[in-house]
């Protein structure tokens, strides 16, 4: 797959090889022809994808498009009707305890141990695992303001997520896998989370993760998966999306401007304005935009977010493809 | 403590079987408490049980032989269908909790997320489950040394043993049903009904076959009559009974792994 993106192929995923396990290749996810489906239900359909050393993939995808599927599979907890898939190398099925001491993981659903203590609960985990410092558990803790003397069970979503991203984020993974990872934590918590993964990154960790939301992988990202109804529709660069992305700005200014106050913007696409009232749809750089409002006084700016379904419009020209297959998990 | 999976399951396990065991040391004691009672009204139950229709008779002391003495008593009172009956229930619980019910609660796939092959943390949960039934039938072992010491009955400790092993295998594989079941991928409430299905029919193929004269065969299919519920106080363990339990056994174990280490593990 090519880094600036591709039109995911359809056909047989039979015999291919997934390209990361041979020649060196810098590869730490990698799945050929990768098919899951649940009796008569997709789960996903020949995915290839591949997830080089370093970098930070997002999968994005409304629920029920194939990311959990997908992110099972590598794991190793669903088998997969045909395809392939290595991580780090290995083949997820063959050498799937390997895989999995190498690699960190929280799940999207959070189902921990209702009876132990947040603290009892990361015990077990680092000694299933082995090897884990226990005072950078401690420090992990304390940045994410864990909670580990109450048990699980008492806990809210958001102290539960905390010790799902402590567990995978504990033996300093060469992978961290993460589905919706930020799902029930507080701003500010996720805040602590991007910090997080900005310093995996720095330390040469890879990341994968999953969300449905457009924002969070463009914060944490480079380079972007579009899933759709068990396809992988896309692969883009999210510099590529910043600069291609189309958003709505509505300006409340301080005095009535002309009506051709942006005309001649590059990225400005459509202009209403309305006394004071403008409404901008504006792809790429803002800069221009507000240089010339500023003389008129900016009494007030809002930015709404495009949701998946608009993303795709733009990049596609097309909604989504079969919105409306049922029987996904 | 925490760091392993088999220690992790018995500590899951710690406070219902201490209650059980507990319990278990009370029904045992009380039931030899009784016996002494017995034999004031010997002569009436006597001439009840010859009054019965041979059938009933024969069902009777093909339980126990002579209800009578203590080793008859005991079977017929303790080993024959209550103790059976109370270990059981306990056992189909573990089982079904430690595979489906872990699974059903979605923690599955927290453990095998983790570096631990399938066939480690199934075989793990299954030693925990051996452990625990052990203990179980133990606290049922000491009940009924304390008991029988109380009250004085002339019982030998080596038959109390056997007698104790023979139901640790009958709870064994009770609880190997429902880990099997759950093992295979049916959820708890599935896995249970498997189970104490299973159970109770192969119970009423034994009663009915000391019953029915001519349906004496049907015994041969029976889980129970390989237990051998009170005979084995009086007769001894049957070596080849042990087999067939062991056998029973052993297929719960090869339908379990297998199937365990193919499927999806369900979120």
């Amino acid at each position: 797959m090519s880094a600036g993106g591709r039109q995911a192929t359809g056909g047989s995923g039979g015999g291919r090889q997934p390209t990361g396990g041979s020649g060196g290749s810098d590869a730490v996810i990698a799945t050929a022809g990768l098919t899951k489906y649940y009796g008569r239900d997709r789960g996903i359909v020949d995915l290839d994808l591949e997830v080089r050393r370093g970098e930070a993939f997002g999968l994005l995808g409304p629920n029920g498009a194939g990311k959990t599927t997908t992110i099972r599979l590598l794991l190793d907890l669903l088998r997969a009707t045909h395809g392939q898939a290595t991580v780090l190398g290995r083949d997820v099925r063959r050498d799937g305890v390997e895989v999995r001491r190498r690699v960190g993981f929280t799940p999207g659903e959070l189902f921990l141990f209702d009876k132990l203590t947040g603290r009892e609960t990361l015990r077990f985990l680092a000694g299933l695992r082995g090897g884990v410092d226990w005072a950078y558990v401690g420090r992990l803790a304390d940045r994410l303001e864990a909670d580990l003397g109450r048990r699980v069970g008492e806990l809210s979503t958001g102290n539960k997520r905390k010790l799902s991203l402590i567990q995978a984020f504990m033996h300093r993974p060469e992978l961290l896998i993460l589905d919706e990872p930020t799902a029930g934590l507080d701003p500010l918590m996720q805040n602590e989370f991007d910090r997080l993964i900005d310093e995996a990154r720095e330390e040469g960790q890879t990341v994968f993760l999953s969300s449905h939301v457009l924002p969070e992988v463009r914060r944490l990202c480079d380079r972007v998966g579009f899933v759709r109804d068990g396809e992988l529709v896309a692969v883009e660069d999210v510099a590529m999306l910043l600069r291609r992305q189309v958003r709505e700005l509505d300006l409340v200014l301080g005095a009535t401007v002309p009506a051709d106050l942006f005309t001649g913007i590059p990225g400005v696409l459509q202009a209403e304005i309305d006394g004071v009232h403008v409404h901008l749809h504006v792809s790429g750089s803002f800069d221009e935009v507000f240089q010339r409002a500023l003389p008129h006084g900016i009494v007030d700016v809002s930015s709404r977010e495009p949701d998946l379904d608009e993303v795709f419009l733009t990049f596609y020209g097309r909604a989504s493809a079969g919105a409306s297959t049922e029987g996904e998990r | 403590m925490l760091g392993d999976l088999y220690l992790k399951e018995l500590r899951d396990q710690r406070w219902s079987l201490l209650l059980w065991s507990l319990s278990i040391v009370g029904y045992v004691v009380l039931m030899c408490a009784v016996y002494p009672t017995i034999g004031e009204s010997q002569v009436a139950l006597e001439e009840l049980i010859d009054s019965m229709p041979p059938a009933f008779k024969n069902y009777i002391m093909g339980q126990a032989g002579d209800f009578f003495t203590p080793a008859g008593y005991l079977g017929a009172r303790v080993f024959a269908l209550l103790s059976p009956l109370v270990v059981l229930i306990f056992a189909v619980g573990v089982g079904g909790r430690t595979v489906a019910g872990e699974e059903d609660g979605g923690t599955m796939g927290v453990i095998l997320a983790y570096p631990i092959a399938r066939r480690a943390a199934l075989a793990k949960k299954y030693l925990m489950v051996l452990t625990v039934t052990a203990v179980v039938v133990a606290a049922h072992l000491i009940g009924l040394l304390i008991g029988v010491a109380a009250v004085g009955m002339d019982v030998s400790v080596g038959r109390l043993l056997q007698a104790s092993l023979s139901l640790w295998l009958l709870t064994v594989l009770g609880a190997s049903l429902t880990f099997a079941a759950g093992a295979a991928g049916a959820r708890r409430g599935t896995a249970t009904a498997v189970a104490a299905g299973l159970l109770l029919v192969t119970y009423l193929l034994d009663t009915l076959g000391l019953l029915v004269s001519g349906l004496e065969w049907l015994r041969d299919l029976s889980f129970f009559y390989y237990y051998g519920g009170g005979q084995v106080l009086i007769r001894g363990l049957d070596g080849v009974h042990v087999a067939v339990l062991l056998a029973c056994i052993a297929v719960c174990l090869a339908v379990a792994f297998p199937t365990f280490l193919r499927r999806d593990i369900r979120q």
